[in-house]
């Protein structure tokens, strides 16, 4: 764009508490022009946007992760007062805030709003969720609310769009106006920050010193160079007394202010409703029902519907690949664009549908309010693996493919738990392996269809079992026992809303399909290049004498162990790189089946018929192929699971740790279960 | 009359008097203060949170925090 940008773009930035539709806001005021990235260096999601304002102007908003207060408890709410306060050398300061309210629970919202107020940024407050409150009898005297907070109130419906202009005008003039300096702690509490200040690495805000302050010196994520001037301090007031003093002061101001502001019918049935749905959706036996019936069609969902789409991307890109050879012949540049791009680009966008899919269901789960129930239900049995019940939603997610999985912790806000979930999730069962299952079950399991869904089934429970048997030991492991925060809000039960669901997907959908284009393209032009080089005369050997090919034979001393040689050692080295579906198509090519790697029929019985070169008993035994799918349930065979735990997790180390561990697993495992079958005789002939 | 929360049966309605611990700042922000009234609306199976209603707000807590809440009885 050429136009030139207005002297100096004003922004303002969205807080507000979870589940006050701040998203839906955020949608409505900025639309399809927003940019989803993570801040530098942490987990969190950064959502800036513009917004034109109705006199043409232009704004940039800042969508804060969602926050309960000022004194931040997880590195979402830490990011959210760092972006308020202007701290943050990679986010413009705000001119402006805009606090969301929900109106159904007004008095619970007013605490941020006080806090954001307190610090001297110009404030709007958006009264949302209007027309919900208004059916549930909640009347609410905005003339009131706004003389008593000294702000300006809009109030909105943002799931329809109501109010949000005149918001957009109320914003206008809020970002023109001064700042104010903020309004102090009360003492003793100001000195008392004022003496910690000059001893506290950084630039603390007064909030989070008074934070420490009222939690005492033992408490987590306070630097160690104050605990002791903590502890000075302290001796003159105890925590509860210090915690009164601020948040019971704020609270008294809040119960004031809601005592002139609301009123309330006392008949609700709006709540008796959600009430009555609650009573079954959380009962013992209906509950858990309902929920594996939930879970049930969310699998079938992602295994048989994206199973159509699916087969489109597959027979879209055979079309391609065959486009490509009439288009250019069959010279080095179609190999490279059809079996080297089309190809492993294909295998991976393959994917799309089903994690498309799982998108849609979480944001329907969540826009109804059922995800809040779920995760109740299985905060306990979860727990047993030392993890909660928000963990479950990453771990359901990576069933259908690790990446949005491991992505999806972001809702946990204990970070050593939101570590243990990031490291275990690539043990569930992700729908790339099904391919490679398939095929070694095809191979080995010579039994009725029944027997072979049976050892598949037990892949899958084997994989979830590990999982969370992994998740105990991680936990297990740190020397403090682990304390999560664990207060969940269950949001009355309401329709989705498409529209917000719909532009989360496309963000989703959006950044997937951007790495494929980039990263996963690379990618697979360097590995057609390391197959199909050095050149070699006879085809049937190019696999086998190219830098790939001798790869594998470097590694394949160390699959011997597990009875396997250096045609898997290709397969395990290509899926890393692409995925681990694409074991299949290499082994196609490995066996020399010609043209069409998904002729399964073709492909099994070549296996079948491979000889040990030095005995010449049969290869593919039992024994062998129950150790490849071990290898396969354990082994971390996908660098884009490796590069997203490494963006998600914010270090390296964790993501190596995880490739170390998951390596060693797989092989230790592949080898014993090698071992005991064929010492059961399994060795021998399948 | 129970004295922790984690011991209030479902469907009583109770006053906080005190918190112990980190959690006391979370749930005063919250409203959940000495003095204010919550009820207990159900238990989630399984020995899973328990979930309380204050003013329509539903929240639910783990057991084990519930412990650290002392309370007295209100109104049934």
């Amino acid at each position: 764009m050429t136009v030139a940008a207005p002297p100096a773009l004003r922004t303002v930035a969205l807080a507000g508490n979870p589940n006050t539709g701040k998203s839906t806001l955020f949608n409505r005021l900025s639309g399809l022009r927003q940019r989803v990235g993570n801040y530098p260096g942490v987990t969190v999601e950064r959502r800036v946007g513009r917004a034109t304002l109705g006199d043409g102007g232009e704004i940039r908003v800042i969508d804060l992760p969602g926050m309960r207060s000022l004194a931040p408890r997880s590195p979402d709410e830490r990011i959210a007062v760092d972006v308020l306060l202007g701290r943050r050398a990679d986010t413009p300061a705000p001119d402006a805030a805009v606090v969301i309210l929900n109106a159904l629970h007004l008095e619970i919202g007013l605490y941020l709003l006080l806090e954001v107020r307190e610090l001297g940024v110009p404030v709007v407050a958006c009264l949302n969720i209007a027309d919900e409150a208004e059916r549930a009898g909640i009347s609410i005297d905005r003339e009131a609310l706004s003389r008593e907070m000294g702000v300006p109130v809009v109030r909105t419906v943002a799931t329809r769009g109501e109010g949000i202009e005149e918001l957009k005008e109320e914003i206008a003039r809020a970002t023109l106006l001064p700042r104010l300096p903020p309004v102090p702690l009360p003492e003793p509490l100001h000195g008392m920050c004022d003496r910690l200040r000059g001893a506290w690495p950084g630039t603390p805000g007064d909030a989070e010193i008074a934070d420490a302050l009222i939690e005492g010196p033992e408490a987590d994520g306070i630097p160690d160079g104050v605990r002791e001037a903590l502890r000075r301090e302290r001796g003159i007031e105890t925590g509860s007394r210090l915690r009164n003093l601020v948040v019971g002061a704020r609270r008294r101001r809040i119960a004031e202010i809601c005592a002139l502001a609301i009123r309330r019918a006392p008949p609700d049935p709006r709540r008796d409703w959600t009430r009555r749905l609650d009573r079954t959706f959380t009962h013992p036996v209906a509950g858990y029902a309902i929920f594996l019936a939930v879970m049930a069609v969310v699998f079938l969902a992602m295994f048989w519907l994206a199973q159509f789409p699916m087969d489109w991307i597959k027979s879209g890109i055979a079309a391609l690949q065959v486009g490509v050879v009439s288009a250019f012949g069959a010279g080095d540049f179609s190999s490279l664009l059809g079996d080297g791009v089309l190809e492993g680009v294909g295998a991976v966008v393959v994917f799309l549908p089903q994690i498309a899919l799982l998108f849609i269901f979480l944001g329907i789960l969540e826009d109804t309010g059922y995800l809040s129930r779920a995760v109740l239900l299985l905060d306990r049995p979860m727990a047993a693996a030392g993890l909660s019940g928000r963990g479950f939603v990453p771990l359901l997610g990576s069933m259908a493919c690790a990446v949005p999985g491991v992505m999806g912790t972001r809702v946990i806000p204990d970070v050593r738990e939101r570590l243990v979930t990031i490291f275990v999730a690539p043990l569930m069962t992700c729908s790339a392996r099904l391919p490679v299952y398939s095929c070694l079950i095809g191979v080995v399991i010579l039994g009725a269809p029944w027997v072979q869904a049976l050892v598949l089934l037990g892949l899958y429970v084997l994989g979830a079992v590990s999982a969370f048997t992994l998740a105990w030991v991680l936990r297990r492991a740190r020397r403090r026992p682990a304390r999560t925060d664990f207060l969940v809000e269950l949001p009355p039960y309401r329709w989705p809303t498409w529209r917000t669901t719909g532009i989360q997907l496309w963000q989703r959908v959006r950044a997937f399909l951007r790495r494929a284009g980039t990263v996963i393209l690379g990618i697979m032009v360097l590995l057609w290049f390391l197959e199909h080089h050095p050149r070699t005369a006879d085809p049937s050997r190019q696999l086998e004498e190219s830098y790939a090919g001798r790869a594998g034979k470097i590694v394949e001393p160390a699959l011997k162990p597990l009875g396997h040689n250096w045609k898997t050692g290709i397969g395990i080295l290509t899926a890393f790189f692409s995925a681990r579906e694409v074991y299949v198509g290499t082994m196609g090519t490995v066996y020399g089946v010609d043209g069409a790697a998904d002729d399964a029929t073709q492909l099994k019985d070549r296996m079948r018929d491979e000889r040990d070169p030095v005995t010449g008993r049969p290869h593919w035994t039992l024994a062998a192929g129950l150790s490849l799918m071990i290898f396969f349930v354990y082994a971390m065979l996908c660098s884009s699971t490796v590069v997203t735990v490494f963006r998600e997790s914010g270090s390296w180390r964790w993501a190596l740790l995880q490739l170390g561990v998951m390596t060693g697993l797989a092989w230790v495992a592949s080898f014993a279960v090698y071992r005991a079958a064929s010492a059961a005789g399994w060795g021998a002939l399948p | 009359m129970p004295e922790t929360l984690d011991r209030t049966p479902a469907g009583a309605r109770v006053v906080i008097d005190g918190v112990e611990g980190p959690l006391g700042t979370r749930l005063a922000e919250l409203g959940l203060l000495p003095g204010a009234e919550v009820e207990v609306v159900q238990a989630i199976p399984l020995g899973g949170p328990i979930v309380l209603d204050r003013e329509g707000f539903l929240l639910a807590i783990r057991r084990d925090d519930a412990r650290s809440i002392r309370v007295r009885g209100g109104g049934p």
